[in-house]
């Protein structure tokens, strides 16, 4: 064989392709969404559960400490049972996989993969978002059971889901990227639950808080993600629905740029 | 060549009550030295939940809250505040040890297990107490109640955070999944605060519910509460003792076989 031929010949030629352009991207999200399907498949009936067990439970919860409750009282905690089936995903699921892939060290590694950083936040948002869904159908479906009040469902509830389930996914996904620490997340969580699930203007009025009280709800998420799908299942009980709209989307885009912040910084 | 004589060797037997006692002291020093980021933050946040709790009380209500409701809640969250860190903390301290490997090596240190036991339940009262009392403070500066304070209150206090730390001591060394025993912790701290006559008349339950009720420590915490207070009850009170008596018993029966358990 002869040697020199061998040392002289040139290097084969590598034929790497740019991922780059919208194709490029569609293709890496495309790839992400099979990566995280696969990788949030085995979280999927936890996810259910914790939903069930937070939204349809506290909405019984509240029937039990409120006795004789008059049938207005009793559509406002069913109509508000998706949200409140809603808030454990953004304030626990959400930051608990993020934070559980950052100590597996998984994190590092799909950080590291040839794909954009925004294809991968799409796609694990994508994926959130989605896994949410039954478990707000769930909750909703038993809480109109428990209290055997008549919702009138139009086909606002699309949007209205669609839009509070990736609100509280980013913001969920914005809280896990900005906290480092993993047991500071824990305890923030196990804290606003708490607080959240049970003393927001989700299952009750606003009227009945403090004037205070109702002001700063009204620039959080809390009561607007109530307003949205409680006026996609009821007729007459709710009002200012396009505000409530634009304040959730305000804050879908604040979560977005904070992730883009934090993904966006190298080392 | 020279011969040294060793120092004979004198063991001291670790036994008898003034070393169970030593070792219960050290073992509260160990728990309070590595949980002292932990303990001002979870009194803290005991202190912040309680009176949290008694001030959005009033928010579920139209009108004015009703005089029964008012009573309940008075009383029965600063029960919440003391079974919270025993039920609902302990048995993620002990999975998170378990995690992290800390567990074997507390579990190889020569004192009894059972000052590791006594030394958490102290470090449960110095978290849990000063939340009851704020949460007693708030629910009269908030409604009013006039509660008549008698010196029973000294046994139900130590004896619903022994209660609640005897079961979360079981839970969280018998159950060798640490994941499933925070699920199950969490799980029970639900049930506590939603579905027992806690903070709630049992009346207010669903029938089932209040007799499946009759049988779980959480009403009888409620029961004997309510009683040191001066608030009359509809349950049997001795029966109430009884009841977390065994609670707590069976409680550190589970946690004794599953630490003493060898290899």
């Amino acid at each position: 064989m002869n040697v020199q031929a061998v040392v002289t010949a040139p290097p084969p030629r590598l034929s790497l392709p740019v991922r780059g352009g919208p194709l490029g991207w569609l293709r890496s999200y495309g790839l992400m969404l099979r990566f995280d399907l696969s990788s949030y498949r085995q979280w999927l009936p936890m996810v259910v559960a914790l939903q069930i067990l937070m939204g349809a439970a506290m909405a019984i919860i509240y029937g039990l400490y409120v006795p004789h409750l008059p049938r207005t009282g009793l559509l406002y905690i069913v109509s508000g049972a998706p949200a409140l089936a809603l808030l454990p995903l953004g304030l626990i699921l959400v930051p608990s996989l993020i934070s559980s892939q950052r100590t597996a060290g998984t994190f590092d590694f799909i950080w590291s993969l040839p794909v954009s950083r925004a294809a991968q936040v799409a796609s694990s948002l994508t994926i959130t978002t989605l896994i949410a869904l039954p478990g707000i159908v769930v909750t909703l479906v038993l809480a109109t059971w428990r209290y055997g009040v008549p919702l009138s469902v139009s086909p606002m509830v699309v949007p209205a889901f669609l839009l509070t389930a990736l609100m509280a996914a980013s913001v969920g996904t914005a809280l896990a990227h900005l906290v480092a620490n993993p047991v500071v997340i824990n305890l923030i969580t196990n804290i606003l639950v708490f607080v959240v699930l049970l003393f927001s203007p989700i299952a009750f009025p606003l009227s009945q808080f403090p004037t205070w009280l109702a002001d700063i709800h009204e620039g959080l998420p809390l009561y607007h993600m109530a307003v949205v799908i409680r006026a996609s299942l009821t007729t007459g009980l709710v009002s200012g629905v396009a505000t409530s709209y634009l304040v959730l989307g305000a804050w879908t885009l604040a979560g977005w740029i904070a992730v883009a912040w934090v993904t966006g910084r190298r080392g | 060549m020279a011969t040294v004589a060793l120092p004979a060797a004198t063991p001291r037997l670790r036994s008898g009550p003034v070393e169970w006692l030593r070792s219960c002291a050290v073992m509260a020093r160990w728990q309070l030295a590595s949980l002292r980021l932990f303990i001002p933050m979870l009194a803290a946040v005991e202190v912040l939940a309680g009176v949290g709790f008694v001030l959005g009380f009033g928010l579920f209500f139209t009108s004015r809250v009703p005089a029964t409701s008012v009573v309940y809640c008075a009383t029965g969250v600063p029960v919440i505040t003391l079974y919270i860190v025993g039920l609902v903390f302990l048995p993620q301290v002990v999975g998170m040890q378990k995690l992290a490997h800390t567990y074997e090596f507390l579990q190889s240190e020569p004192v009894p297990r059972s000052a590791g036991f006594v030394s958490w339940y102290a470090m449960n009262l110095l978290v849990g107490v000063p939340g009851m009392v704020a949460s007693l403070i708030a629910g009269w500066l908030r409604f009013g109640v006039s509660l008549h304070v008698s010196a029973a209150v000294i046994p139900a206090t130590l004896l619903v955070c022994l209660t609640s730390s005897a079961i979360g001591f079981a839970m969280g060394h018998a159950v060798a999944v640490p994941m499933v025993s925070n699920v199950l912790a969490q799980v029970l701290n639900f049930v506590a605060i939603g579905f027992s006559p806690i903070a709630m008349p049992a009346g207010q339950l669903p029938d089932w519910l209040a007799s499946l009720n009759r049988g779980l420590p959480f009403g009888s915490m409620g029961t004997i509460m309510r009683s040191a207070l001066g608030v009359a009850t509809p349950d049997s009170v001795p029966g109430a003792y009884a009841l977390l008596a065994g609670w707590t018993c069976a409680g550190l029966l589970l946690a004794a076989v599953a630490v003493m358990r060898r290899g």
